[in-house]
């Protein structure tokens, strides 16, 4: 029978090796996704996801197995990156992130704008324009278009009721692309 | 990437970090939806507080000039619970977010579902008189309510027409009272209609307290038109039975 996350996470309880084949599941995803969010180093990144994992572990019987485990792991990898994020500004620090993100290229044609736009646009524009978004925005837009989560699992993830998902995830739309179109105007 | 794994791995293995007991997350699940139930009994308190005070204003008091209505809701206890109310909701609210099934639910809901439990308790507190008790008990059990007792404030304004205290002795139309701040006033009762004293009503005895509507004559009396009970009662119980008053008066000069 083939384990699934959540059943490892049950086993897991009193093995920490077995904990070490949910982190084989999960590493590169949410590493990719606290990049995406934005705003750290690839060092600091796999900081987050150490931390994230050792969360996980501490908190391993707080894990409610009616939920994807996936969900729960972004939950946390999430809040630690919103957390080491804050503390970054307040240092002062920026760090804007240099990775080459090819699906960034592809989020305005996914958000069904013109796809005039979205071909005069590179990827790196796009971030640049994605950064001027809230982070709740960002963040909505990122789980949805790229890391494709359904509404559910948003919820789950960002702990918000999933009526309220619907509602963010319009809101962020339409705010991004009022800054596509603000800034396809400025280059025509 | 195996360096990520093998390091979280060594740290766990070499601290000895273990799993946080089930239990702990039990009770901290269980202590924010307490919160949240206690919440639901504070803001019953208040509404029913709110409800009493409303539904046992004196009628009496209605077009008068200087009736201070708002400024008697205002400084009720009602207020207190009210301010405690919204602080435990608030900590609930930030709580419940964090626990495992509270994020699902809307702000709105829960709002919306704290407001009609309190409401639902506020009405039973109200009807089967327990408003009325939680009022008196804290006043009387806990000294820094009386700071709340709303009435107490309407009564202090002779210059109003409006005089509150203790009774501390009796002839026929002259009371002793002494106010809130110790003062002794002479009220007189002329302007009281003659049944009054026919049939005194039980809440005129020494060491009762009674409110007083009527006009200031001088720094140290008060000319009463009309006197009342200071326990108040919900419009819809009626009157006090009233019972014959000579037996305590004292014998006339």
């Amino acid at each position: 029978m083939e384990k699934t996350p959540e059943i490892l996470a049950v086993q897991a309880r009193d093995n920490p090796d077995i904990f070490g084949e949910i982190i084989d599941l999960f590493q590169d995803a949410l590493l990719r996704y606290v990049l995406r969010l934005g705003n750290f180093s690839r060092d600091e990144a796999e900081d987050i996801v150490s931390e994230s994992f050792l969360k996980a572990w501490k908190n391993l019987n707080d894990f409610d197995d009616r939920l994807k485990f996936s969900s729960w792991m972004y939950r946390i990898a999430h809040n630690e990156a919103i957390s080491a994020f804050r503390k970054n500004r307040s240092r002062g620090a920026e760090n804007r992130v240099d990775f080459n993100e090819e699906i960034f290229g592809n989020l305005a044609g996914k958000i069904d704008l013109e796809k005039e736009i979205s071909q005069k646009m590179d990827s790196e524009k796009v971030q640049m324009l994605l950064k001027k978004l809230p982070t709740k925005d960002q963040t909505v837009l990122i789980l949805f278009y790229l890391e494709e989560k359904n509404y559910e699992e948003i919820s789950d993830i960002l702990q918000m009721p999933g009526g309220s998902v619907a509602t963010a995830l319009h809101r962020a739309k339409k705010k991004f692309r009022t800054i596509l179109q603000d800034s396809f105007s400025s280059v025509k | 990437m195996n360096n990520l794994k093998n390091n979280i791995l060594g740290k766990i293995k070499k601290e000895k970090i273990q799993p946080i007991p089930r239990v702990v997350f039990f009770l901290k699940n269980f202590g924010f939806w307490a919160v949240f139930g206690a919440s639901i009994l504070v803001g019953a308190v208040a509404l029913s507080l709110i409800f009493f005070s409303f539904s046992s204003i004196d009628r009496e008091l209605f077009g008068r000039p200087h009736f201070p209505l708002f400024e008697m809701i205002l400084t009720t206890a009602f207020l207190f619970w009210l301010i405690l109310f919204l602080l435990l909701f608030l900590g609930a609210l930030f709580g419940i977010r964090h626990t495992r099934e509270g994020y699902k639910i809307s702000t709105t809901h829960l709002l919306l579902g704290n407001f009609i439990a309190s409401f639902v308790f506020a009405t039973g507190f109200l009807f089967f008189g327990g408003s009325e008790e939680i009022e008196e008990f804290f006043i009387v059990r806990a000294p820094f309510f009386s700071h709340f007792e709303g009435q107490k404030e309407t009564w202090k304004h002779p210059e109003n027409g409006f005089l509150g205290g203790e009774i501390r002795s009796m002839e026929r139309e002259v009371i002793i009272l002494r106010d809130f701040s110790g003062k002794e006033w002479r009220v007189f009762t002329e302007e009281i209609p003659d049944d009054f004293w026919e049939n005194i009503p039980p809440f005129v005895q020494i060491g009762e307290r009674i409110k007083v509507i009527g006009d200031k004559k001088s720094e140290d009396s008060f000319e009463a038109e009309i006197i009342l009970p200071w326990k108040r009662t919900p419009f819809w119980q009626g009157e006090k039975p009233k019972k014959n008053f000579e037996r305590n008066l004292p014998p006339l000069s």
